[in-house]
């Protein structure tokens, strides 16, 4: 059986990493903080599968046009002023706003805005700097020099500070401020890749598989981005809490999400105003985007700690 | 031993800590509860504090036209005539004694005070009086536009020097609110002297040292400014009418854009006045030496209707009348405004004159939803467009509504609206931008449907406001760039502007709002109650809509 | 290469940088349509004439390669533009907010420095016993919060409920600003002796400064606890241990030393988080400089104030890691500027 054949071979020919990721994974788990964040994580994840069966109010997705002529899904939550401004009890669990629309719930479905956030501009900026690190690191020459003057550019100017700028001439909404970070973001992972890149190309099993005659992309692709792979790991995962950070504070100054969307940091923005009578609107988010970010981070310097070569065996 | 002795010394250091925190906190509840019982004790007895939002831009009178800084002009600079008190109908002399108008309508001549200085010592004439005019003129504010308001009636020949305290001006064309217009800042007194020896007058160019300093005659004048945090003015010693009585010898206000921090301020005796946002009245609320002052404004909230949108149904009136009676005033004055708003009739605002011109002042649109139903559906305009299980009217096509960012309370009008105009059938998109795209949308392009705005009052006349608002572009007028315009209006508009008498006035008016009634381009939503935040141990306070602030009457103590 | 020459190619590579970073907000910023003309000019109440004027000042009516080359020509004059929000040169606002901005993030420095690296020993030393594990989760949390929540919190807690601190602004109400020398209310209350401003601007610093460096204490503490426990398994520090040492001079004399480098780079890399914490922070507590400035410019579309600010922002960080990397190879022998 040819399947069970191809199976054996790979299994063979990454026994050496197989078996470094088994131990990786002992690792992990014996460390209570890493666990803790994947747990939290998980948690994040369960929640915003199950938005709809936890919560108590739901949104309304309306279609309308767009000015550019497509048509575009509005997030909407029905208003009850006579509700407006209630501390937490056992109906609200994290109180009301001054729409009286129930926190906890706007919470709870904040949580797939946050989660599509975080992996858009993520994922995004890691394809772009990935490809382009890659190349510019494998090349070398005019490509890399150039990679590295237009990285300079972008590295030269806090994250959050670029995105502001941007987000703000992009005009109010979620997906320009996702752009504004994606554009902020992909020369971290550049950086990241070509200098993994530059290491790697160096060593003694690339200089012997191109003596072999290895194609540059069977180089790239079977020898340097799989070794490359752990430091990017952690690099995504600290990020995804980072990105939530920024997207939050984007928000919070006014240039994220459209009112009436249950997004963490607008809230936290609206909620400003009535903090001194209704701290509930305040708190809430702001423990949700803790938690998340915490999450990540556990997680991510879990992954640093069993991928250090330094602290192995 | 070694350990034990180490435990010990942590837990000394800990006890020690937690002591120190509890005397803070104590010592703080302590100073608290000093301040308690109804009569605090009066923090700065001679000054004056107010914590508010908004940057004056200019100190000078031919510039200013925002509401930060037209309050330090009133209170620097004098004018011939003003306002006192909370009476808006009644003009004060102030630089002038007395003044008479000719037969003709067109000529008013000016007796002025003797004896007055300015802060620096220079003495008042009649010479200034031209000079502040003529700049004003000249100098067309190129940054605020402020020069069309004397430019309405008068020009560069207008004002003649009898004798150095008798002035003359002849209007260019009546104007029935002449002497409202000379109440307000830009018609301030200037020192001659000073402005020529600090950049003059250049023509059509803001001078730039009376932008950050004042030499004027009023009670006041000005010590220190640091932009974006507090401006502060002194008593003027020289000011002709005297410093007998209580006032308070400085004025403070304090750029505090955070809404918490002026709660706090007011809270602990820190602000005298504060404004606070509608939405956070309930925290200053029976709080200890506080009082909320509430009177009616000349501040309208009103929506538009851009009547060229390429949706061709806002173009019908009988759209607009159904919308009209679609929107919930009564949601709008109780939650966006925590029932800090009363409706509006008409154009007018309620304490202007001619305000009963107004259907007598009882608003024609209310929030009737089976009306709104009703008009659209006989106007062929029905519920027939099916759209994911729902019947929507005019084939789906979404209403653009539009508010500016930051606003609270637009925003909560707006997504009531929506809720309303869904129940009818009519699908809509709430949109928000800010500052600057809002009014480039509003003025350059058609991509708009409705949208929130206000209007506030330059001075006391119903031509202020019913102008501006039902007027046609071609008269000066549309200034929400609704694109509506009905001839008859105009006619009656200007009738009402350019004659003195209050039976030709009343007439006008009347006529005007029977027609523009009928078909609406604005919605009239409601004016503002004017609230502020007071300590109780601020006296002499009272509000006027065209007057703002003036300090000369405040004074700290317990009646 | 000798330092001098370093510093000098370091400076002249922050041109390319500050053009590169130009062109980016340049183009951005002028991609959207919106009317600042007519917002300047007074919103509903502007006078045709009034537009107009504003709008060839600011040469909008040419095509964008012209108004960046008009932006570039006076940005070599040191002219930044008018600020239309404040109504006066974008310069002179940046000049004014600066010296504000500036001491707060030294006295959040002057927090998070010697707290973190106090916090990192004591953890490295007691590893693994309560007071580290204590110590770690409050690093990570500290470095997981949301600057503007934790600000907020603060603000709650100990201005409005127990309130021991000021809820805002740089000094108490109706207090003269001290000097202004140099702008730095500390340094200036210190020279004029005027002890009132003093107490006042530094009960004002203590919350925006310890929420704006609550996350660099933790990466600190976290940095050096890390370098910390490493060093001291080497065998440099097990010879000077069997050498008969005591202990505490073979952590402080020379297990510290060794530790703080890398302490060091990341306190220069969490110069640009400071930065950008500072808006959000300024915001809350309305403190009058930089961070508050940029965040209103944004909101209001003030371009001018918007390209100024982040461009001032470029230059400084880039400075900053250039002082660290000197600071760097000054304190480590083993690096060699510029090569290696």
């Amino acid at each position: 059986m040819v399947r069970f054949k191809r199976l054996d071979d790979f299994l063979k020919r990454n026994e050496s990493r197989i078996k470094d990721f088994r131990f990786m994974m002992h690792l992990f788990r014996r460390s209570l903080l890493s666990m803790i964040g994947l747990a939290l994580i998980i948690f994040l994840l369960l929640v915003a599968l199950f938005a709809p069966l936890l919560a108590s109010q739901h949104p309304s997705y309306v279609e309308v046009p767009t000015e550019q002529g497509t048509t575009t899904t509005e997030e909407r939550w029905q208003i009850h002023f006579d509700e407006k401004l209630l501390p937490p009890s056992p109906q609200h669990l994290f109180g009301t706003d001054d729409y009286g629309r129930d926190i906890f719930s706007m919470v709870v479905y904040g949580s797939q805005t946050s989660l599509r956030i975080c992996l858009m501009v993520v994922a995004i900026s890691t394809l772009v700097g990935v490809i382009l690190g890659g190349l510019a690191g494998y090349f070398g020459g005019v490509i890399d020099e150039v990679l590295m003057r237009i990285t300079d550019i972008f590295l030269s100017v806090p994250y959050l500070i670029f995105a502001l700028a941007i987000a703000a001439a992009l005009g109010r909404s979620i997906d320009h401020i996702m752009e504004a970070m994606i554009i902020t973001w992909w020369p971290t992972y550049a950086r990241l890749l070509r200098g993994q890149v530059l290491a790697i190309r160096e060593q003694q099993y690339v200089e012997a598989a191109r003596s072999v005659g290895a194609s540059n992309s069977r180089i790239l692709f079977r020898h340097i981005f799989p070794n490359s792979f752990a430091p990017l790991l952690v690099q995504i995962t600290l990020d995804l809490g980072a990105v939530l950070l920024v997207a939050a504070g984007l928000s919070f100054i006014g240039l994220g999400a459209s009112p009436g969307t249950a997004e963490w940091g607008l809230m936290i923005s609206s909620g400003r105003t009535v903090m001194f009578h209704a701290w509930w609107y305040v708190t809430f988010p702001g423990l949700a985007i803790l938690l998340v970010v915490l999450g990540f981070n556990l997680l991510g310097d879990g992954l640093r700690d069993v991928t250090d070569p330094k602290l192995r065996r | 031993m070694e350990k034990r002795r180490v435990r010990n010394r942590k837990a000394g250091g800990i006890a020690i800590i937690l002591c120190a925190l509890m005397v803070l906190v104590g010592f703080s509840g302590c100073v608290q509860q000093q301040q308690g019982g109804n009569k605090p004790a009066i923090k700065n007895p001679t000054t004056y504090v107010r914590y508010d939002i908004g940057e004056p831009r200019t100190l000078d009178p031919a510039e200013a036209y925002d509401s930060a800084s037209t309050d330090m002009v009133n209170n620097i600079y004098d004018r011939l005539v003003t306002y006192k008190g909370n009476d808006t109908t009644t003009i004060y002399p102030e630089l002038a004694l007395d003044w008479s108008v000719a037969n003709d309508q067109l000529t008013w001549t000016f007796h002025l005070r003797q004896n007055v200085k300015f802060s620096n010592g220079d003495s008042f004439t009649a010479t200034d009086v031209k000079y502040s005019f003529d700049r004003v003129l000249i100098v067309n504010s190129p940054d605020s536009g402020v020069a069309w308001i004397l430019k309405q009636c008068m020009d560069l020949n207008s004002t003649t020097i009898i004798d150095p305290y008798t002035v003359q001006i002849k209007l260019t064309k009546t104007y029935g609110g002449f002497l409202a217009l000379l109440a307000f800042t830009v018609a301030s007194v200037v020192d001659r002297t000073v402005v020529e020896a600090n950049g003059g007058v250049v023509a059509n160019t803001d001078n730039t040292w009376m932008k950050e300093n004042a030499v004027g005659t009023g009670p006041y004048k000005l010590d220190h400014w640091t932009h974006n945090s507090e401006i502060v003015l002194v008593k003027n010693d020289e000011y002709w009418g005297g410093w007998n009585g209580s006032h308070v010898d400085t004025v403070v206000v304090k750029h505090a854009d955070e809404a918490s921090t002026r709660v706090l301020a007011l809270e602990n005796g820190d602000a005298d006045f504060a404004y606070i946002p509608f939405a956070n009245l309930v925290d200053i609320e029976n709080k200890t030496g506080v009082i909320i002052y509430d009177r009616p404004s000349y501040n309208v909230v009103l929506g538009i209707f851009n009547v060229r949108s390429e949706n061709k149904f806002m173009a019908d009136k009988n759209v607009r009348r159904a919308l009209s009676y679609a929107f919930n005033y009564q949601s709008a004055i109780d939650d966006a405004f925590n029932s800090h708003l009363y409706r509006l009739a008409g154009a007018i605002p309620q304490g202007m004159p001619y305000y009963n011109t107004q259907n007598n002042g009882a608003p024609v649109y209310n929030y009737n939803l089976a009306m709104a139903a009703e008009i659209l559906n006989n106007s062929g305009y029905p519920q027939n467009t099916l759209f994911k299980g729902n019947y929507y009217r005019f084939n789906n096509t979404a209403i653009r509504i539009w508010y500016n960012s930051g606003n609270d309370e637009r925003q909560k009008m707006a997504l009531s609206f929506q809720a309303e105009l869904t129940k009818i059938g009519i699908n809509s998109v709430v949109s928000t931008e800010g500052w600057p795209q809002y009014l480039n949308r509003m003025y350059n392009t058609i991509d708009w449907d409705f949208l929130f705005l206000g209007w506030m009052p330059d001075y006391n006349d119903p031509d202020d406001y019913i102008a501006p608002f039902v007027g046609s572009a071609a008269n000066g007028g549309d200034t929400f760039n609704t694109g509506w315009a009905n001839a008859t209006v105009d006619y009656f508009i200007n009738q009402g502007k350019y004659n003195v008498s209050s039976q030709i006035r009343s007439d006008a008016y009347t006529h005007a709002f029977n027609i523009y009634i009928n078909d609406p381009n604005l919605i009239y939503i409601g004016q503002e109650s004017y609230t502020r935040g007071l300590r109780t141990w601020l006296q002499g306070y009272t509000y006027n809509p065209v007057l703002e602030y003036y300090y000369l009457d405040y004074y700290k103590a317990y009646k | 290469m000798k330092t001098w020459e370093y510093i000098v190619r370091r400076l002249v590579l922050l041109i390319p940088v500050i053009i590169g970073v130009t062109i980016i907000t340049f183009v951005v910023s002028h991609v959207i349509p919106a009317d600042p003309a007519r917002a300047f000019a007074g919103g509903p109440k502007a006078q045709p004439e009034t537009i107009a004027r504003i709008r060839a000042e600011l040469h909008l009516d040419q095509p964008i390669w012209m108004q960046y080359f008009y932006y570039l020509n006076d940005l070599i004059h040191f002219n930044l533009g008018k600020s239309y929000l404040e109504d006066r040169p974008v310069t002179d606002a940046l000049a004014q907010y600066f010296p504000a901005t500036f001491e707060l993030t030294i006295f959040a420095m002057l927090i998070a420095v010697p707290l973190g690296i106090a916090g990192g020993i004591i953890s490295a030393i007691r590893q693994n016993k309560l007071s580290d594990h204590f110590t770690r989760v409050i690093a990570i949390v500290g470095y997981s919060l949301p600057i503007f929540w934790l600000a907020l919190m603060l603000q709650y807690v100990f201005a409005y409920i127990f309130p021991i601190f000021p809820l805002e602004g740089r000094l108490s109400i109706g207090m003269t600003p001290p000097g202004p020398i140099t702008g730095f209310y500390i340094i200036d209350s210190i020279l004029t002796l005027n002890s009132a401003a003093f107490v006042s601007a530094l009960w004002h610093l203590i919350l925006p400064a310890f929420t704006l460096g609550f996350a660099t204490l933790a990466i600190i503490l976290r940095m050096t606890r890390s370098s910390m426990l490493e060093v001291m398994g080497t065998d440099y520090i097990r010879t000077a241990r069997a050498k008969g040492l005591s202990e505490r001079r073979v952590i402080y004399r020379h297990g510290l030393r060794n530790a703080l480098i890398p302490t060091l780079t990341v306190t220069g890399l969490s110069f640009g988080g400071l930065l950008s914490g500072a808006v959000l922070t300024e915001t809350i507590f309305n403190w009058p400089g930089m961070g508050r400035f940029a965040a209103n410019a944004v909101l209001g579309l003030d371009f001018n104030s918007v390209m100024g600010f982040t461009l001032l922002v470029a230059i400084i960080y880039v400075i900053a890691n250039l002082i660290v990397d000197l600071l760097y190879a000054f304190v480590d022998p083993r690096v060699k500027l510029g090569g290696g």
